[in-house]
């Protein structure tokens, strides 16, 4: 069936709901030469077939499922399923993640990836079975939640050894940041892909799939897999991810005291320890678990068992909801953060920008720029464990002060004339830390391709690195000082190209990128990965070239935003982070210079070969990527 | 020395010593018998009950096995008496009335092969217990796993004399 | 898939009433009522159920996935299909090759004419006659990697009992 040796099942479905056509196109190894997988099927998907400027909740707005090589194989934590379409959030490229069994199972089920287009007159869900294709009637999904929406699939399908992938009201009412949740927790939660699904009127797409994933040499490959996981053993991260989740962030940020408290006025949280990983683990924990073929397993699953909140049963909290949820409404109550962690689950909307949405509004309410009859006639302050809980509930169907909300707070700036307490980039609102006292972060999150992401790229080089490997790897020692700027674009943009290499192939950045060692990030990142691309799927393949196909697919994402008008401008962090100093903890006073900031960026543009006012990729840097 | 199987210990008071639900014990089955990826090639399935609660679920190797009793040409046997209950591919037709009577549902038909498929504890060397990251499969027998059980009951009874 | 399924007989739900017995006979006289059964034909023997030390047995074509029989068959009117045995009739020549090396000795000559007949899970309908006569399932019409999910789950559910997880739990 596949005309590769393994890895690939060399299949892309295309499915059009409005006409219900369905077509499985190959593709050839060159193709997977140069794009790989995920982020890089999706990316150029994108780019090909999409008119710049349309809407993204048009019919002709692709929605992409796309798995990499790895993903069904025995390579550590090949687990990662990219969804991408435009998005109905920033209007840009838009993609998100999920951990779990969806992306290996759609490769057991014979296809690579999915593209979905058109919009269905009915609400439907697609049936995928070894190959076989089916669009069904899925009226009497819509409206149901997500475990409810898995659960009637089951029992309709008659079998509970299949893994769904599905939207809840938030994504059916065009919440802006409506995501998609597959196996009913591993959440693909940025950028609002699960509007796009729901504007489609596309519920669910379940999948069931007995097939191989081929292996192209099965000893060179179990070598390479062996060797990769003797790499995550001795790792410290694995421990602290095993033990706490990503949770066991919460500490360091009250450490250095860079959180973005509420709505990024603050940057400590007094009674921290409530909401820290140690106190999750010890009252909430009930499970450590892993994604397919992990050996991490930073995955939580919790519960509330008593109090009013019981019962509560759900996979995390992660650090981000932790932020989202808690530092940024300055919610400091644990049960509080779980259960509106399990109920923006439930009803399929991004934590991240919903906690975001809802601590603007805080501020906004505290500032008398919104007043009680505007806010369901709720005391909307910061803290108000109550009314986090009460807009979770209204967001998802757009009820109440809950429909503005669900524009995410680029709109909410827009509408109510407050866009300084939006804290976005390119409408993404941001996420992570708070990058006032270190330049290099608000780089990265301002320049990453989808909006604001901690996730594109990878600062944090510059904690660990030796003088002599920055020397050697960025042609400046300065690159291993925290504080010092030279060097910084240029590593910040490797560190994109390299993250990158992650997303294509399909596997988890935490079994991937974790380390304190330099070495370590190119042996794993790099050599490992592409001697277990060659053995899986028989093509050649090199720790330098997968960098290429990394910058390739990038630089595509970034022409994709061009063309949609995301030129400098674009690429800067919030008003609030040049003008406003940290008003406490170990940064307080400290605030991001614009000269340094540009100086950076300048820096950034020349690594990657782009115009230093535009943005714009050079024709030399884009023949050098094959993409001209 | 006894009939070893596969066992699954877990420790449900430590949430690391609990299966993770992260399959590999499947995968590496596969992977090791039949060089693809494809855990439903796997001898050991993880059974997802709900509720954070998951089992792999793998042959008993039973005392009197009902699958080696009733294949009808004797491609279910053992080598040793107290070996593992295998097949040989040659000589099994894939009746699947091994399928049929396993209480466990362990022996499946491989869709490839066309033959019976159970664990055969790889040789000896069963790689699902190398290769789970949680440590909770082990290569055991029953006296093993009732001594496990006596030691979690002896240290619960121990537990609820200090509570008073 | 929907192909690649088998019979399975579960006899600890099998009460020996033979109503699988009588609808095999029944589809295969094309008789859809009981006064519809014409006297004196003897039906085809895709099936048969015996007693041993009072349980009872369903014999019928094993749908083998490496069956011996397809590789006897010298006419090639038995050929392996994923899901199990598929015979044409018209090919058939009745020499009994087939019989010989089924070990269950659940192919049979049809009287009166060259040819063998077994059981084909009667594909032409939605579920075969004897699977939905049985009042108790103890015939399930199933592919067998599911079926033996079924009872891992079940098992996997009883081990979970035991180790002291209460179900009431929600």
């Amino acid at each position: 069936m596949t005309n590769f040796a393994g890895g690939y099942a060399g299949r892309i479905l295309y499915v059009d709901l409005t006409d219900g056509s369905i077509e499985k196109r190959p593709f050839d190894r060159d193709f997977a030469l140069r794009y790989v997988g995920g982020r890089g099927i999706s990316s150029r998907i994108l780019y090909d077939e999409l008119e710049p400027g349309m809407d993204s909740f048009s019919p002709d707005n692709r929605l992409i499922l796309a798995t990499g090589p790895l993903n069904g194989t025995p390579t550590p934590s090949a687990s990662r399923l990219v969804v991408a379409s435009k998005s109905p959030l920033t209007g840009g490229l838009g993609d998100a993640s999920a951990g779990g069994y969806w992306a290996p199972e759609l490769k057991y089920a014979g296809f690579d990836a999915i593209v979905v287009r058109g919009r269905s007159p009915e609400p439907v869900y697609l049936w995928i079975e070894d190959g076989e294709v089916r669009i069904r009637p899925g009226k009497h999904l819509w409206g149901q939640r997500i475990h409810d929406t898995s659960q009637l699939l089951k029992e309709e399908i008659g079998d509970d050894d299949i893994h769904v992938c599905a939207i809840g009201p938030g994504g059916e009412n065009l919440v802006r940041y409506a995501c998609v949740v597959t196996d009913e927790e591993g959440v693909a939660g940025r950028c609002g892909i699960g509007a796009v699904m729901g504007s489609k009127r596309l519920k669910a797409v379940v999948v069931r799939g007995t097939l191989d994933v081929g292996i192209a040499d099965p000893a060179r490959f179990k070598q390479a897999v062996d060797a990769y996981r003797e790499t995550l053993v001795g790792e410290v991260w694995t421990d602290v991810l095993r033990k706490l989740g990503t949770p066991n962030l919460v500490a360091h940020r009250q450490k250095l005291g860079i959180w973005g408290a509420k709505n990024f006025q603050k940057a400590t949280i007094e009674g921290w320890e409530k909401i820290s990983g140690e106190t999750f683990r010890e009252r909430f924990l009930i499970k450590a678990m892993g994604c397919m073929g992990c050996m991490v397993r930073c995955r939580r699953y919790s519960a509330i068992q008593e109090g009013p909140l019981s019962p509560t049963f759900t996979k995390g909290p992660e650090y981000d909801t932790i932020n989202a949820l808690g530092a940024k409404t300055y919610v400091i109550d644990p049960a509080i953060i779980l259960r509106a962690h399990h109920l923006c689950d439930e009803y399929g909307i991004d934590e991240q920008t919903a906690g975001s949405s809802i601590a603007m509004a805080m501020e906004l309410y505290e500032r008398g720029l919104l007043k009680k009859e505007e806010t369901d006639g709720i005391d909307l302050t910061f803290g108000n464990g109550e009314a986090l809980l009460h807009f979770i509930e209204k967001i998802p169907f757009r009820k109440g002060l809950g429909d503005l909300l669900a524009e995410g707070t680029k709109i909410m700036g827009e509408r109510l004339g407050a866009g300084y307490y939006a804290i976005h980039v390119k409408g993404l609102e941001v996420d992570a830390s708070d990058p006032r006292s270190l330049v290099t972060r608000a780089l990265t999150y301002s320049v990453a391709t989808r909006g604001s992401c901690h996730l594109r790229g990878f600062p944090y080089i510059d904690e660990f690195i030796k003088p002599e490997e920055a020397e050697a790897h960025f042609g400046t020692a300065s690159v291993s000082r925290l504080d010092a700027i030279e060097g910084k674009g240029r590593m910040v943009a490797w560190s994109e190209n390299w993250i990158t290499i992650a997303n294509l192939l399909g596997l988890c950045i935490f079994a991937w990128y974790r380390s304190r060692s330099f070495p370590m990030l190119i042996r794993r990142g790099q050599e490992l990965a592409s001697e277990t691309f060659s053995a899986a799927t028989g093509l050649p393949m090199t720790g330098e070239k997968l960098l290429r196909c990394g910058e390739r697919v990038y630089n595509l994402e970034k022409l994709f935003n061009l063309r949609e008008g995301f030129g400098r401008a674009s690429d800067y962090p919030p008003l609030r982070f040049f003008e406003e100093p940290l008003s406490d903890g170990p940064g307080k006073g400290a605030k991001l210079s614009r000269d340094d900031y540009d100086r950076l960026l300048d820096e950034y543009y020349e690594a990657r070969g782009w115009d230093k006012e535009t943005g714009v990729p050079t024709p030399d840097k884009l023949k050098s990527l094959d993409l001209l | 020395m006894a009939k070893q199987r596969i066992g699954y210990f877990e420790d449900s008071q430590d949430p690391e010593a609990m299966c993770s639900r992260c399959r590999m014990c499947e995968l590496i089955c596969a992977f090791h018998h039949h060089q693809v990826g494809n855990p439903r090639r796997g001898r050991i399935r993880v059974i997802v009950l709900g509720r954070g609660e998951d089992i792999p679920v793998t042959c008993l190797n039973c005392e009197d096995p009902p699958c080696l009793k009733i294949c009808p040409t004797g491609a279910l046997h053992r080598l040793q008496p107290e070996g593992m209950v295998t097949v040989n591919p040659d000589s099994c037709i894939g009746c699947a009335m091994c399928v049929n009577v396993c209480p466990v549902g362990a022996v499946t038909i491989d869709p490839v092969e066309g033959t019976a498929s159970k664990c055969d504890l790889c040789q000896g060397d069963p790689q699902c217990v190398l290769y789970c990251p949680a440590k909770v499969l082990r290569l055991t027998d029953t006296e093993h796993q009732a001594h496990f059980r006596r030691k979690g009951y002896a240290r619960s009874l121990i537990a609820a004399t200090q509570d008073r | 898939m929907k192909e690649d399924v088998r019979i399975f007989f579960r006899p600890e739900r099998c009460v020996g009433c033979l109503s699988c017995l009588l609808a095999c006979q029944m589809e295969a006289l094309g008789a859809s009522e009981i006064e519809g059964v014409p006297v004196g034909v003897k039906p085809d023997e895709r099936m048969m159920v015996t007693y041993h030390q009072g349980t009872p047995w369903l014999w019928k074509c094993q749908q083998c996935a490496s069956a011996p029989c397809a590789e006897a068959c010298i006419s090639g009117s038995l050929r392996q299909e994923p899901g199990g045995v598929s015979y044409d009739p018209k090919r058939c020549v009745g020499c009994g090759s087939c019989s010989l090396v089924c070990p269950f000795g659940m192919i049979r000559p049809l009287e009166g004419q060259d040819r063998m007949t077994k059981c084909n899970l009667c594909r032409e309908e939605a579920v075969p006659p004897c699977v939905r006569a049985c009042v108790t399932k103890a015939l399930v019409l199933e592919n067998s990697a599911r079926f033996a999910q079924t009872k891992r789950k079940a098992f996997a559910l009883e081990s979970r009992r035991q180790r002291g997880f209460r179900d009431d739990q929600p």
